[in-house]
């Protein structure tokens, strides 16, 4: 199997890549192994701190590209905030017809679909400071919720700039990105590329640590927030790729709550190791604390029962 | 007779000429462990059972008896039973006894082979446990190979009325290594490269085609999937390139061949070793070996070749021996 081809634009004026590749803000985000990750600039597996541009042609591809962010945030169980293009009930056909299924991730917490203004107030008045204050809320709030992190996508066409200005964007984004590397979440910004001349792509892109690259494979596996929380459903396949962001996904659950369900009802393939990464937790947990695997499919009862896992602290509910 | 007094672990083979050597032997073995108070489990053919039930009368009902033919099916599923009864029933203070034979005639010298391995390993496997373990063995009606392998595999041997130390015992590591050729995949056989985790998921797609191919389904295809899934994983994780998977028959089976360019799995046992409570790797060969009728691993200059064979289903619906 090769690379999927990546949806990847030459770039005006400038030899310097923009893949991200060289100005990757660090993180110990251990979704992205080195040795099994992704290209940098993948919607689906962008990392915390990480300030991604995406850019779109049309109505298709700003549907793909949302649903691609969206999807990947489930991919990694983190909430994602989508700022959209218009009132909710828009926002939400834009996601559905993206192929997202929105209605668990709405309910349980994991999908939020605020205003532009609700997320980052008044762009004239608001400064660094408070663009930090505001987004460490947002984020202890969704740790407190059981998310290992948060993202945020939107539609940055026409927001309220300061008398239309492109300095003024320019100014805009680089202040995001600083308050993205001290808060420590991921944002991806959604141009219309119809709306920009060259010059402007080239200097909006390069206020932004990577553009996204599109068109990638779907998420071996999507972590649902379930009802009530902080319960977690796995649907899909369970592999070397993705046994860390299950890792992270239950750790940050249990963070929030020292007993957990998890929902397997929905994986078709499980290997030993992503199963046996629930285990390894188990063993570390405090008194108190249980994980209670629910709804295991017969992949997932065949490894548990022949892997020869043991731990207290997990229940398999039959 | 009279029985050693085991304080430790024991291993011994039986061989016997006809029923009432077997009686015998295995009425002695029994008896001695019920006026002791050990807990007992026989896993052994219709036919010694039924010889069992008869020596023992109304003693029977202490014995518990494992179904031979659903544990022997795989040589790991009847590691994994043994283990799991011997972590219930024996433990500090309370020993426990074990008669196990399994039908070995007709049996396809893949398996035999790989009957030997285990044979070998269960001097290590069950080391750790209180427990004597007799396997009887039918001397007039088993080949001579089979039988001087049995020699090899067990440390005392009984004849007649005779416990004698086995001259051609050996270390089972160094008979395991001993008893696994490399076998090379066929010229022109199906296969599929793989280097990256992110392949896996078109390795999985290929196994599941040539796995319905050759028509494995149901249990034995899931299992099949999910254990050579392990060792794919475990050659990408551990070994090095190149990785390559092949699915290929080899007379009465399916055989799913993982080589890689690295040195192998150090330790012979790994694959016979049940994980430990807090064990953090070694689950994934475990299962392996258990999802499937026979696993062979091999190293040559070329790197590891690890080997899953699984029966094929038998037009008639009866599943042969491979």
């Amino acid at each position: 199997m090769g690379e999927c081809p990546a949806r990847s634009r030459t770039w005006p004026g400038g030899e310097r890549s923009l893949t991200g590749e060289d100005r990757l803000i660090d993180s110990d985000d251990e979704v992205a192994r080195p040795r099994f990750g992704r290209p940098p600039g993948d919607l689906g597996t962008v990392m915390s701190g990480q300030h991604l541009c995406a850019l779109y042609q049309d109505q298709d591809e700003r549907r793909q590209l949302t649903a691609e962010v969206v999807r990947g945030a489930l991919g990694a169980g983190d909430r994602v905030m989508y700022v959209g293009p218009g009132p909710q009930d828009v926002t939400l056909a834009l996601l559905e017809a993206g192929g997202i299924e929105t209605g668990r991730p709405l309910r349980g917490g994991q999908l939020l679909l605020p205003s532009f203004g609700e997320v980052y107030g008044d762009p004239a008045t608001t400064d660094l400071a408070r663009l930090v204050t505001t987004f460490r809320l947002a984020l202890s709030q969704s740790l407190a919720a059981g998310f290992p992190g948060l993202r945020i996508t939107g539609e940055m066409g026409g927001q309220p700039w300061p008398a239309g200005s492109l300095d003024g964007l320019v100014r805009w984004e680089r202040m995001v990105s600083r308050m993205l590397g001290e808060v420590g979440i991921a944002a991806i910004c959604q141009y219309d590329q119809r709306q920009l001349d060259e010059p402007a792509t080239a200097l909006i892109a390069a206020e932004h640590s990577g553009v996204a690259t599109g068109g990638q494979q779907l998420p071996l596996a999507l972590f649902i927030a379930s009802v009530p929380p902080p319960a977690v459903r796995v649907e899909g396949e369970l592999d070397l790729t993705n046994g860390a962001a299950l890792a992270r996904v239950v750790q940050a659950r249990l963070a929030a709550s020292p007993r957990l369900r998890i929902d397997l009802g929905g994986v078709t393939f499980a290997d030993v190791g992503s199963l046996r990464e629930i285990y390894l937790i188990a063993a570390g947990l405090p008194a108190g604390g249980q994980i209670t695997l629910a709804n295991a499919t017969g992949p997932v009862r065949r490894v548990l029962d022949l892997a020869g896992f043991r731990a207290d602290a997990v229940v398999i509910e039959s | 007779m009279t029985w050693p007094a085991d304080t430790t672990s024991a291993h011994r083979a039986l061989l016997y000429q006809d029923e009432p050597g077997f009686r015998a032997v295995v009425g002695a073995f029994i008896r001695e462990g019920l006026a002791r108070g050990e807990q007992i489990l026989a896993a052994v053919p219709a036919g010694p059972l039924a010889w069992i039930r008869a020596e023992l009368g109304a003693d029977h009902t202490a014995v518990e008896f494992a179904d031979s033919a659903g544990i022997y099916r795989r040589q790991g599923e009847a590691t994994r039973v043994l283990v799991h009864w011997l972590r219930r029933h024996a433990s500090d203070g309370q020993r426990a006894r074990i008669v196990a034979e399994q039908a070995l005639a007709g049996r396809a010298p893949a398996e035999i082979t790989d009957y030997l391995r285990m044979e070998a390993a269960a001097n290590v496997v069950y080391a750790g446990f209180p427990v004597s373990i007799l396997c009887p063995y039918n001397d007039a009606e088993l080949p001579g190979d089979v039988l001087a392998g049995v020699c090899r595999t067990h440390p005392e041997l009984i004849q007649g009325d005779r416990v004698r130390p086995s001259e051609s015992f050996g270390d089972p590591r160094s008979l395991i290594r001993d008893l696994s050729p490399v076998v090379g995949p066929p010229p022109g056989g199906a296969s599929i490269g793989f280097g990256r985790g992110e392949d896996l998921v078109s390795v999985r797609h290929f196994l599941r085609e040539q796995i319905q191919a050759a028509g494995v389904d149901g249990e034995a295809a899931h299992l099949l999937l999910a254990g050579a899934g392990e060792i794919i994983t475990n050659a990408l994780v551990h070994g090095g390139a190149p990785r390559r998977l092949w699915v290929y028959t080899e007379g009465a089976a399916l055989v799913c061949h993982v080589h890689d360019g690295g040195p192998g799995i150090a330790d012979p046992l790994a694959t016979y070793l049940a994980p430990d409570r807090h064990a953090t790797q070694g689950h994934g060969l475990w299962l392996a070996r258990q999802a499937c009728d026979a696993l062979e691993v091999a190293a040559d200059g070329t790197g590891t070749h690890v080997r899953l064979l699984t029966r094929l289903p038998h037009p008639g619906g009866q599943q042969p021996a491979l």
